[in-house]
């Protein structure tokens, strides 16, 4: 016979329920006189074998002195010790003068309803971990609960130690060490991201209230090299209690991050446009000071010419002087034009036909041809080098003649009187590569990569409409598939390297 | 051996992270990754016979989004304060947070390092014209050639033994 076939009917609906719960239980049922009527289950388990029928109750077992019979209803004592170990004592009235006796398992009881009130309480202790509220002394469930979410619950000890509430996991490990108690947080060497906040943990859990402490987001690598994202968060509760919550980040982490990333890339990119419209706010201030000198002396012969009479000779040279302003402005207007139609063209019209592609030589012989004067009259000669009779080569015609004259201008302005420069055609890899060597000062490093940008704040003599000539022919060359260099010439000087591909 | 915290200081983006890697794993990667609040790595190196474990923080770049912790300054031996040569306004802000370091720990030595010397092209002004006071005497480093980057971290491990602050 079952112990549940053993009850009445009547019986309370709380010992059903309880024995219901499947723990092992011992039973008796007493008359008025605390003489066993009958009795079950496991009796030897609490050493109370001797309630058997007939045997007087309170005689055989001390403890049951005092408590029969029932005068105020049902009585629960938890956690009796009886002869055989401890379990629940629940002494309910029978119908009439008789009395039910139940012992139940006091472990299984306990474990039992801490767990129906955790799983009642779960969320509000998960909320708690980040209100900063409770952390329940023992509640070794709620700390598996919060292991399988990568949150491990210190409880700070009366003796200061930091011990975890329930199974440590894995990644935990590495933060705690074997104490006298068992495992404990490993505190003491002040470098650790973890023992610097302890610090500031103490100070919060030494201020009066309930509340929290983060310490932050933090990464440090794990025994295995692997990166690991944390967090800690010290609690407090009303009741002076003080623990330490450890938590493993994972997409809270990246969550942080991605959103972080986000902002601070489109800052980044705020910022390079904010100093892209400054450079081209000063170039353009730069562009129209350049157009404003040529200007400025055309204005100052013209004046002089309407004020007249001049002789001849004075008109002739102020002519002379009008024109070569205008000619030098119409120059860098046009050169102005070019830079800007070629960034908008992307230079993507040039021939790779050989039968119709620019010929190198022929437009660097026309070029040295139309630049000759200009050195004669500087005394600066100008030598072309060339072994090959045509060099076809990838690109156009028009804006490769605008190349050369760009290169030539420049070595003129820097090359000194008496000195050479010296253009050399040769084969390359890939194709031909021109080279334009002059004896002028050279480019100091700290400004070599800068030559060819559009802008630069490095060199003040390249700024403005004169400082677009290597830009204009740096990105002509490079949609052509080029390329264009400085190099330091040796004995001296400037080498401008230009690469093409052979068409 | 002894152990001693370094703290790495700067603005956001400026290279810290990737000096931290250049100097521990000898590596680089040119995807920037943002840090969020500290990364600590570790790395021992020898001082004449002087063995020390440098425990270094990282600490994520400041700016309205994250303010950095002076609870994070706590304890440094020295620092590194990085800049980035493209960005010349980082300059001031690594010397701002040195200002609070030096509130929190005492003089401790630093080194000023500007970063990106490989893009030093695109800097927008030169080293010269750098927003530096005359006294500073910043290094230059890439974090992604590792150029001057061991040579940042021993240098201030001398000063830090010199001080008497490792």
């Amino acid at each position: 016979m079952s112990l549940t076939d053993a009850l009445p009917v009547g019986l309370a609906p709380r010992a059903l329920t309880l024995l219901l719960r499947g723990r092992e239980a011992a039973w008796a049922h007493l008359d008025a006189d605390n003489r066993v009527l009958g009795s079950g289950g496991a009796l030897q388990r609490y050493g109370l074998e001797g309630l058997v029928e007939g045997a007087d109750a309170v005689s055989t077992e001390p403890l049951l002195h005092g408590l029969l019979p029932l005068e105020a209803g049902a009585l629960h004592l938890p956690r009796v010790q009886f002869p055989g170990g401890p379990g629940d004592l629940e002494l309910l009235p029978d119908d009439g003068e008789r009395v039910w006796l139940l012992v139940l398992d006091s472990r299984k009881v306990a474990e039992r309803e801490r767990a129906l009130f955790q799983k009642g309480n779960e969320l509000d202790l998960l909320r708690a971990r980040w209100a900063g509220a409770a952390v329940p002394d023992g509640d070794t469930e709620v700390a598996t609960v919060l292991g399988a979410l990568d949150l491990v619950v210190f409880e700070h000890c009366a003796d200061s130690r930091m011990r975890p509430l329930g199974p440590l996991p894995g990644w935990a490990r590495p933060f705690t060490q074997e104490g006298e108690d068992g495992l404990e947080l490993l505190q003491g060497d002040g470098l650790t991201f973890l023992d610097n906040f302890l610090v500031d943990a103490q100070r919060h859990w030494g201020s009066s209230g309930s509340g929290y402490l983060s310490s932050g987001m933090w990464s440090e690598p794990g025994p295995a090299g692997e990166e690991r994202y944390l967090e800690a968060i010290a609690v407090s509760d009303e009741r002076g209690r003080t623990g330490l919550v450890l938590q493993q980040l994972g997409s809270r982490y990246v969550e942080r991050q991605r959103i972080l990333q986000g902002a601070r890339e489109a800052r980044l990119d705020l910022e390079a446009l904010r100093y892209e419209v400054q450079k081209k706010d000063v170039l353009l201030h730069c562009i129209v000071h350049d157009l404003r000198g040529p200007l400025s002396s055309l204005v100052g012969a013209l004046s002089l010419l309407k004020r007249g009479p001049l002789p001849p000779e004075k008109v002739e040279a102020l002519l002379d002087v009008s024109l070569g302003q205008a000619r030098r402005q119409d120059e860098m207007i046009r050169l102005v034009l070019d830079v800007f139609s070629a960034e908008l063209e992307e230079l993507e019209s040039f021939e790779r036909d050989p039968a119709l592609a620019p010929d190198l030589v022929t437009i660097t012989m026309d070029a040295v041809r139309r630049m000759l004067p200009a050195f004669d009259a500087a005394g600066v000669q100008l030598r072309f080098e060339h072994t090959q009779e045509t060099a076809p080569v990838v690109g156009r015609t028009d804006r490769l003649e605008r190349i050369l004259a760009n290169l030539l201008d420049n070595a003129l302005r820097y090359a000194p009187e008496g000195s050479a420069v010296e253009l050399v055609l040769r084969k390359s890899a890939e194709g031909m590569q021109l080279d334009v060597n002059d004896r002028g000062p050279g480019v100091e490093p700290e400004l070599q990569g800068k030559l060819f940008q559009r802008f630069s704040q490095g060199g003040e003599q390249r700024r403005g409409a004169a400082g677009l000539g290597l830009y204009f022919c740096h990105i002509s060359l490079q949609a052509w598939g080029g390329a264009i260099q400085y190099l330091d010439r040796p004995g001296g000087g400037s080498t401008f390297r230009i690469q093409l591909d052979g068409a | 051996m002894i152990a001693k915290k370094i703290c790495l200081l700067g603005a956001f983006s400026v290279g810290k992270t990737s000096l931290v890697r250049q100097f521990v794993h000898s590596s680089f990667s040119d995807r920037y990754l943002t840090t969020v609040g500290v990364k600590i790595d570790k790395k021992s190196i020898a001082i004449g016979e002087q063995n020390i474990t440098m425990i270094l923080w990282d600490l994520h770049g400041e700016d309205r989004l994250q303010a950095v912790r002076e609870t994070y300054l706590r304890g440094s031996s020295g620092a590194l304060l990085v800049a980035d040569g493209t960005r010349p306004e980082t300059v001031q802000v690594a010397l701002d947070l040195e200002a609070r370091l030096h509130r929190v720990c005492g003089e401790v030595p630093t080194r000023l390092l500007i970063n990106k010397a490989d893009l030093a092209t695109e800097w927008p002004v030169p080293k010269a014209e750098l927003p530096l006071p005359v006294e500073r005497n910043p290094l230059f480093t890439s974090a992604k050639t590792g150029d001057n980057v061991e040579l940042a971290f021993l240098e201030l491990a001398e000063q830090m033994l010199g001080s008497g602050t490792a």
